[in-house]
């Protein structure tokens, strides 16, 4: 019988359209589709019943880090749309979460679906017939020259300037290592492993603006969230107060009097913004505002930014900046109570924050500038909504390949194995542009240099 | 299986090889060593495996090849290695799958030594004949007719005519028919080839002049030695050079030289248009360097003899069709041919060639059952190349005549594979040239692991003398307990252990270790572990794979899971008599590409241009849908009735 050692992989995809939905399905199929599942969401029942969903918490068994709320269909063996033992991974929508979902399938021993392989195995299993079989195929073949073809439309917009130095900057960075190789008996000059650094430097550069975009997509959609955070009694309620035009938060000249959490939303050239009030960070020994402080916290871990706070007439407060800076976030730093400070004083010490007033309420709009800087809110950007799941994959095995690539130029390891990273980078991309590797850097290699015996 | 040719003819030989170039030599020796009775026809006994263009077997690539051939039995590399007059390692310090050798040969001398060769295989006959036309019958190649009208029959024929089809000489604006200075062209089989459907296109190449030795200023040129140490190609070569080496001379071109050139383009037939055939990127006409190339001031020539004795100096660098007297004004401004006397002046042949995506990975011809083609004839330029493809054509021949099992090399088994897929899968617009940029698994495919990778192959077609059978055995079994000594010998960190890596310039052990983590080290070398062992004298072709696959195991491994990975995936074999039109959800022009090149896998399918990745899915589909079909049909038949 015709059989493909293939055919024995549990496979995994995204099932649903590719970009941002409230919620997306990340399918399996194979005979370790609920194995693998249950590695995942170590509270999943040990027999599951067909056709049934079950809830729970998708963990990643490395970091041990909760990865999402997820609801997961299982479908016995025999009774799915493949025939096999199937499960359906329904999720939040946002392509970061499906990506490290399908990541960690694929971790605990799935293979991505190749093109239409779902089908080919209903087909395999007999649960659907040839002509309906052929019907998908042809829907996914003409998607696949659809597909290709967008992916030429978008080559005419801005992101085609992107791809097409990334392209050329490939091909030049490998033909020159090629020569190198196949024609180094030959008199021909090829650049120096700095000249190739420095190319290879920038197309890491676009892919990380590429993939940040991507990053930067998913905020727009989920809103952007940012933790007011400091030390206590430095105007933090005050500040979201003053920023909301509202009295969301109780203001008291106590410090510690904000012990929850308290949200507002603003909105910045039509974009929401989450701004969370939270309680003073200090060493304390209270119970209750301990509580509090560690609620900062995980709002301060949770958020895209930080709106630090202090208070200019006690610098002391400006201390828990170091802390704050090694969350990694992005921070805008805002000394308040500027009203307190003397004209004539220097303001030098204050050249990297925002100066503010709650009480006279001044400065606001060098904030809302600040943080519509820092998401590049008032500029229409491409790169970020324009690449879909899939190209976001490809982008991601893109960047891993190059940056092995770059460390072994750095440590000068012979060209052949640098190539070999290479090339993985330019197939991921010739994916993401629907175009196939044809011959482009021997083209380039007799194009540029000069050859012969 | 190759299928069984029926017929009731007589056949005189089981394979008739036609040229006796390099691929003609081993398609012919191959052929013997499986045991078919072989004639070689050639048109000129005095230039059995002779060099028609530069005077090196090897190279990048290139010397991948010539090491193949010999893990398969061939002559090749025996001959390089009798008759080397230099030797060198390109990229010695690069990595070792991108080392190739090279070496420069003694031109007679190498003729000679295939003559002797030939002239001892056993089951091969050898005539100086001229063929006319292959004898068709029902699209069915079964021999050949020769000059005088009489036929040869055979079962299998392999066709290796180099540049001779329908060969044009161009000597400036004068063309003269030939395939080479001294040889006539073949005129005929390519137009009956033609006639039965075969889709032939011209393709250009071109030849330095040849200086009298005497005539070159030798004093003011600087000499270029090759390396001290000898690396023979074959494992069966003794490990010392046979003849006395020598230098090259370097010499260049300079604005004079571009000048005369550029004066003269109007006599050259490339750029008069006369030529219609495309040459190879990769040796361009010197016409062509100045004219693409401007600003570079000067171009490099090395002189290289043609041979210990011989009077011809092979002008490299240099190849023009641009008539004999503007050859000689240029050359003359060169240093040390201010007063160049020329043996012959260069020219340029174009000739016929056979779209290789007519051929099957046999070599065998999709068209007429019983023929193979080989060498330039497919669309390559090189030695090596013709000798590779002659190698797997002459087996090919032998096993179809025979009735066995083919002989296909896969593209993560041989430089050869990656050939003749190449050609098969893409076909070819220039001379195809081998270059390690294009074997997608070069790791993996390296000069030191020849037999690793080819020998079981070869033994199972019976293209191995016992003898050297049994030394590839041996070789490879002390690979495997060299490997297995170094990786499980434990090192533990004492004052001795630790004094002994300090010496050899390593970093002490803070825990056991084995030997092979020490010999990973980069500044480890196998001479520092194998004093230690007490392994003296341990052969190169023993321990340099081992050393290899060691050091660079990381690298290896990686490569090897990327092989295993596309084996998985599409390494399901297609059935021949498979009509893609038949197959729903392809568009037209991929229906049109995989019609024209009937792949053999899923693998081939993808490297065809213009076919998409979803297409797989669709074949896969039918296939699964043929074979339910199939097995519905033998099960009502074996219903009682």
């Amino acid at each position: 019988m015709f059989s493909l050692a293939r055919d024995n992989d549990t496979i995994c995809a995204i099932s649903t359209a590719p970009g941002i939905g409230a919620i997306a399905i990340v399918r399996l199929s194979g005979a370790q589709a609920a194995e693998i599942t249950r590695a995942l969401m170590p509270t999943l029942a040990d027999s599951l019943e067909s056709h049934r969903i079950y809830y729970g918490h998708l963990i990643d068994p490395k970091s041990k880090e909760l990865v999402d709320e997820v609801l997961v269909s299982f479908f016995a063996n025999g009774k799915s749309f493949t025939g096999e033992e199937c499960v359906e991974i329904s999720c939040h929508g946002s392509p970061a979460i499906t990506q490290q979902i399908l990541k960690l399938c694929i971790s605990q021993g799935a293979r991505m679906a190749e093109p239409g392989e779902f089908t080919y195995r209903a087909f395999s299993n007999e649960r659907i017939d040839l002509i309906q079989a052929e019907g998908v195929l042809q829907l996914i073949e003409s998607k696949t020259v659809q597909a290709s073809r967008m992916a030429i439309r978008q080559l005419e917009g801005e992101l085609s300037n992107e791809f097409h130095s990334i392209e050329e900057s490939l091909v030049w960075c490998m033909a020159q290592l090629e020569a190198n190789i196949d024609f180094a008996a030959e008199d021909i000059v090829v650049s120096t492993d700095t000249q190739i650094l420095t190319r290879l430097d920038l197309v890491a550069h676009s892919f990380r603006r590429l993939l940040d975009g991507y990053e930067r997509g998913r905020l727009i959609r989920d809103g952007i969230r940012g933790a007011i955070v400091g030390a206590p009694n430095v105007g933090k309620s005050s500040f979201l107060n003053f920023i909301t035009s509202t009295n969301r938060s109780i203001v008291s000249a106590t410090p510690g009097t904000t012990r929850d959490r308290v949200d507002a939303e603003i909105s910045l050239f039509g974009q929401n913004v989450t701004l969370m009030d939270t309680a003073g960070l200090r060493n304390s020994d209270d119970d209750i505002e301990l509580a509090g402080i560690s609620i900062a916290r995980a709002a301060a871990k949770e958020a895209d930014f930080l709106i630090f706070i202090f208070d200019v007439s006690n610098l002391d407060s400006r201390n828990i900046k170091d802390e704050l800076m090694s969350l990694g976030k992005p921070i805008i730093e805002i000394g308040n109570k500027s009203d307190l400070l003397e004209t004539s004083d220097n303001n030098q010490e204050y050249m990297n924050c925002l100066l503010v007033s709650t009480k006279n309420r001044t400065g606001l709009e060098s904030v809302f500038r600040r943080i519509s800087e820092l998401f590049s809110l008032n500029t229409d950007f491409t790169g970020g909504t324009a690449i879909s799941a899939r190209q976001f994959e490809s982008l991601t095995k893109a960047q891993e390949h190059l940056m092995r690539a770059l460390e072994l130029l750095i440590s000068s390891s012979s060209g052949e194995f640098i190539l070999s990273e290479l090339n993985e980078v330019l197939l991921q991309c010739y994916n993401i542009l629907g175009k196939k590797y044809d011959d482009q850097i021997l083209d380039k290699v007799f194009k540029d240099f000069c050859l012969g015996k | 299986m190759f299928r069984k040719v029926t017929t009731v003819n007589n056949f005189d030989f089981d394979v008739i090889v036609v040229g006796a170039g390099h691929a003609g030599i081993e398609a012919a020796l191959a052929s013997c060593r499986i045991g078919a009775k072989t004639l070689l026809i050639t048109n000129n006994l005095d230039r059995i495996g002779y060099m028609s263009c530069n005077p090196s077997i090897g190279g990048l690539g290139k010397g991948h090849i010539v090491k193949e051939i010999d893990a398969l039995g061939g002559a090749m590399a025996l001959a390089a290695d009798a008759t080397c007059i230099q030797f060198k390692r390109l990229n010695a310090s690069r990595g070792p799958a991108v080392r190739g050798s090279r070496a420069q040969c003694d031109k007679d001398a190498y003729s000679h030594f295939m003559r002797d060769r030939l002239s001892t295989q056993q089951g091969l006959s050898i005539r100086g004949f001229e063929v006319k036309s292959l004898v068709i019958q029902d699209n069915v190649c079964r021999g050949v007719t020769l000059e005088d009208g009489s036929h040869i029959y055979s079962r299998s024929t392999v066709i290796t005519t180099g540049t001779f089809m329908n060969a044009v000489m161009h000597f400036g604006l004068r063309k003269v028919s030939g395939g080479r200075i001294g040889d006539n062209a073949t005129i005929g089989i390519s137009d009956q080839l033609r006639e039965h459907g075969f889709i032939i296109r011209r393709l250009k190449t071109g030849t330095p002049a040849r200086a009298e030795k005497d005539s070159i200023n030798w004093n003011i040129l600087t000499a270029q030695y090759g390396d001290e140490k000898f690396v023979p190609f074959s494992l069966r070569s003794p490990k010392k050079l046979m003849l006395p080496q020598i230098p090259c001379y370097l010499t260049y071109t300079n604005e004079k030289t571009h000048q005369i050139i550029r004066d003269n383009l109007d006599k050259s037939p490339m750029y008069c248009g006369i030529i219609e055939g495309i040459g190879p990127r990769y040796c361009p006409s010197i016409e062509d360097k100045i004219t693409r190339f401007a600003d570079k001031e000067r171009h490099q020539s090395f002189l290289e003899p043609e041979g210990l004795n011989s009077n011809s100096i092979y002008i490299q660098g240099i190849s023009t069709s641009l008539p004999e007297e503007v050859q000689y004004e240029f050359l003359r401004t060169m240093p040390g041919l201010e007063s160049v006397r020329l043996l012959r002046a260069g020219y340029a042949v174009e000739y016929d060639f056979i779209e290789p995506t007519q051929i099957e990975h046999t070599l065998q011809t999709r068209t007429l059952q019983g023929l193979f083609l080989a060498g330039q004839i497919n669309g390559t330029s090189g030695y090596e190349e013709a000798a590779g493809q002659g190698l797997v054509a002459g087996a090919n021949a032998a096993l179809l005549a025979t009735e066995r099992d083919p002989l296909i090399l896969g593209r993560d088994q041989a430089y050869i594979g990656v050939l003749i897929d190449d050609l098969v899968t893409r076909g070819t617009k220039e001379p195809y040239r081998m270059m390690t940029s294009r074997a997608e698994h070069r790791l993996v495919l390296r000069e030191d692991n020849a037999i690793n990778r080819l020998a079981d192959i070869a033994r199972s077609m019976s293209l191995l003398d016992s003898s050297t059978s049994e030394l590839y055995e041996k070789i490879i079994s002390e690979q495997n307990s060299l490997a297995e000594r170094i990786c499980t010998e434990k090192i533990v960190p004492n004052q001795e252990a630790n004094d002994w890596l300090m010496s050899i310039g390593t970093a002490g052990l803070v825990k056991p270790a084995n030997y092979d983590d020490i010999l990973r080290r980069n500044e480890v070398r196998f001479e520092h572990i194998s004093k230690r062992l007490g392994l003296t004298e341990v052969d190169q072709n023993v321990s340099d794979p081992v050393e290899i696959k060691i050091k660079y195991s990381g690298y290896i491994g990686r490569a090897l899971e990327l092989i295993d990975q596309a084996r998985k995936m599409k390494g399901i074999r297609l059935p021949k008599d498979l009509n893609f039109s038949k197959i729903a959800g392809l568009s037209k022009e991929e229906i049109e590409k995989l019609n024209a090149v009937k792949p053999i896998d899923l693998g081939q399918v993808e490297r065809i241009s213009g076919v998409n990745p979803s297409a797989l899915q669709c074949i896969l589909v039918h296939l699964k849908a043929r074979d339910k079909i199939r097995r519905q049909t033998i099960s009502k038949q074996e219903s009682p009735t």
